[in-house]
């Protein structure tokens, strides 16, 4: 190797070439073959659609200080893609990979942790309270596969398919505070009549002040009751612009 | 294994499920209905009751869900055997719907536009600019400065509360014929300065009145404003009086004053200073969402020292230095054309003992009061300089690129 000017030890500028783009979402996995092989064609996946992803038998050059490689994507990344299987968490490199998101975002707020399930493991009590996606068989991964897409592609306002979908996951994650804001903002931006809003507004209305009463059984079922109508609003207001679009 | 009987099979699986374990059951039961229902009705009943069956404790609640998850099951099967037409007339309709969104990019129009403008105060000497920006709705610029290097300045131009020296503020979205009619323009600009007025009279009154002076019908003021009320939390403190509010909900009654009528240009002068960092993260969302609407895309100026925040959220930076725009760009690239990297470091060390052991590697270190900043050629990475500090024998207790970070901007300074 040819002198550097910097002390030695360090990497040549040759090497520090190797990755030039970013890419947003960061495929973490044990690696070990069945994983491998997982990874690879999700890979393949988001790559066809159009997501940059980080998968380190692909954008490694051989040779790369892949530590300090790595170490640069997960900085740099919009998502963490965590593959969970029993291998997954009894590598010995893998936490260090999730915890650096985790550590910016505990409860997981922004998103940016994305688990995915490809073998039933016993998960650390720290990311057993995430929900996680279903991939472990061939068939749930197609199935789940636009789930994935969605959580580690880019947010488009006006995508109405992305945004409905959005507000029944943050329900579904027991975020139900941020569901109802969101259904605000959803009645808002696609509610063609101003009565959309105000139904919305009524909904967020009621389940505030269900919320503030005790937790007693009978709040539990006006609580249902409640999102019931939101979850169906939604519905409604898609509804009524798919009956412009026949006009 | 045929598709019918794999359904029977999970259906058992849940059916088994709910009887065991109404939380349980509740889960399985919404999963089931994303894959199996064809009726969204069916997938929304079984969403809400997993929301409300979190902590049942009573009996007889319990067996009514019970009651109501095998109903929703059966209804699911049911709906399947039937292969209605309308429904499937009903999904296609909705694909459709999806796609015709899908089309429509979001409109990335310039609300505001920045050209070579500055500003001369004749008695401090003080000089802004020039400053060139494009604010665009849907995006939120991050101005970021110390305190006296003009980021005040730069927003009142931009609202139009003091007059440019040279160089022009344009609103190419809100003034698109040859006259310019500043009365129009104003309308679509919100403005919260860093200390807010007090209000008087009741909180819902001045709401109604700010909506009545930007010419809203009465119907569409009162959508608006409970629309505003419930997106911003205010209800509960909608019947208080001004001095009885925290000042993140006066900023928050604020925020709602300058959304009504629906503006364009969002401006605020350092909301983020009076919040405690819950507070300051729920805003700066809220912002996000608010600014990000597929209806009325806002563009937003925010300035602020809380940087990491700002940060996560912001599309844009600014960063202002004794008046001169000493960064502009997207936040994702800031350091990208950086020649050096900038290291903040924590050591007990003296400046005089640090430098003995890793001067020869780096360009510069100093302290700014709180950290030394190590400047390094950009060749020198984070691992690098951390194999440095410990080749070198420096004991640290903090370590952190900076060069990449907002911060990092402050410390070129």
């Amino acid at each position: 190797m040819k002198e550097s000017k910097v002390a030695p030890g360090f990497l040549s500028r040759q090497a520090l070439s190797v990755i030039v783009m970013a890419p947003k979402v960061f495929l973490s996995y044990a690696r070990v073959d069945a994983d491998k092989t997982f990874v690879a064609e999700l890979y393949k996946r988001l790559k066809g659609d159009g997501i940059e992803c980080f998968f380190d038998e692909v954008s490694l050059a051989p040779g790369a200080n892949f530590v300090l490689r790595i170490s640069e994507a997960i900085d740099k990344c919009n998502y963490l893609v965590m593959v969970m299987s029993p291998a997954y968490f009894s590598a010995p490199f893998t936490p260090s990979e999730w915890s650096s998101i985790f550590e910016d975002d505990p409860t997981n707020q922004r998103g940016r942790l994305v688990p995915l399930l490809r073998e039933d493991c016993e998960r650390p009590a720290l990311i057993r309270p995430l929900n996680f996606i279903d991939v472990q068989s061939a068939e749930k991964f197609e199935q789940n596969y636009p789930r994935i897409r969605r959580l580690v592609g880019r947010s488009e306002p006006n995508d109405i398919e992305q945004r409905s979908t959005e507000i029944n996951e943050l329900f579904g994650q027991d975020k139900a505070e941020q569901g109802m804001k969101r259904l605000l903002d959803f009645a808002r931006d696609f509610g063609k009549e101003r009565k959309f809003v105000n139904k919305a507004t009524a909904i967020k209305g009621e389940w505030g002040r269900l919320n503030k009463e005790s937790t007693a059984g009978a709040t539990s079922l006006a609580i249902i009751t409640v999102v019931t109508e939101a979850l169906n609003l939604i519905d409604g207001i898609m509804d009524n612009l798919s009956l412009e679009v026949v006009r | 294994m045929s598709a019918s009987s794999q359904i029977d099979v999970e259906a058992e699986r849940v059916r088994r499920t709910i009887a065991e374990d109404v939380q349980a059951g509740s889960s399985e039961l919404v999963e089931f209905s994303q894959q199996y229902a064809r009726n969204s009705k069916h997938k929304n009943a079984a969403l809400a009751i997993k929301v409300g069956a979190s902590n049942i404790e009573d009996p007889a609640i319990a067996d009514s869900l019970r009651g109501r998850m095998t109903g929703i099951l059966e209804d699911i099967l049911v709906d399947r055997a039937r292969q209605d037409p309308s429904v499937s007339e009903r999904l296609q309709a909705r694909e459709r719907l999806y796609a015709r969104f899908r089309k429509e990019a979001s409109k990335q129009e310039t609300i505001c536009r920045l050209d070579e403008i500055t500003k001369r105060f004749k008695r401090s000497g003080f000089v802004l600019g020039p400053v060139s920006f494009d604010f665009r709705a849907g995006e939120i610029t991050a101005l970021t400065g110390e305190n006296a290097h003009g980021k005040t300045t730069l927003l009142r131009l931009v609202v139009g509360e003091y007059r440019a020296s040279s160089g022009s503020v344009t609103f190419p979205a809100l003034a698109p014929g040859p006259r310019f009619y500043w009365s129009r323009v104003k309308e679509h600009i919100g403005y919260l300065a860093q200390k807010l007025p007090d209000w008087t009279g009741a909180l819902e009154d001045t709401l109604y009145f700010h909506a009545a002076m930007r010419g809203l019908s009465p119907p569409e003021s009162e959508t608006q404003v409970q629309y505003l009320v419930a997106r911003l939390d205010l209800a509960e403190h909608i019947t208080k009086r001004w001095d009885e509010l925290s000042g993140g909900y006066q900023l928050r009654f604020a925020l709602a004053e300058a959304l009504v009528g629906k503006p364009r240009l969002l401006v605020l002068d350092e909301p983020l200073a009076n919040l405690d960092p819950k507070a300051q993260a729920a805003l700066l969302w809220d912002l996000r969402n608010l600014a990000k609407s597929a209806s009325n895309p806002m563009a937003v100026l925010i300035s602020s020292q809380v940087l990491n925040r700002l940060e996560a959220i912001s599309d844009n930076v600014i960063h202002l230095r004794k008046g001169q725009v000493a960064y502009r760009g997207p936040t994702g690239e800031i350091g990208s054309g950086r020649t050096s990297n900038t290291y903040e470091c924590d050591t007990p060390l003296s400046q005089g003992v640090l430098m003995e052991r890793i001067g020869a590697y780096v360009q510069d270190v100093r302290h700014n009061g709180v950290y030394y900043i190590i400047t390094t050629p950009r060749a020198v990475s984070y691992r690098d300089m951390l194999q440095l500090l410990m080749n070198a024998d420096v004991p640290f207790t903090h370590f952190r690129d900076i060069g990449r970070k907002a911060m990092g901007l402050f410390e070129q300074d």
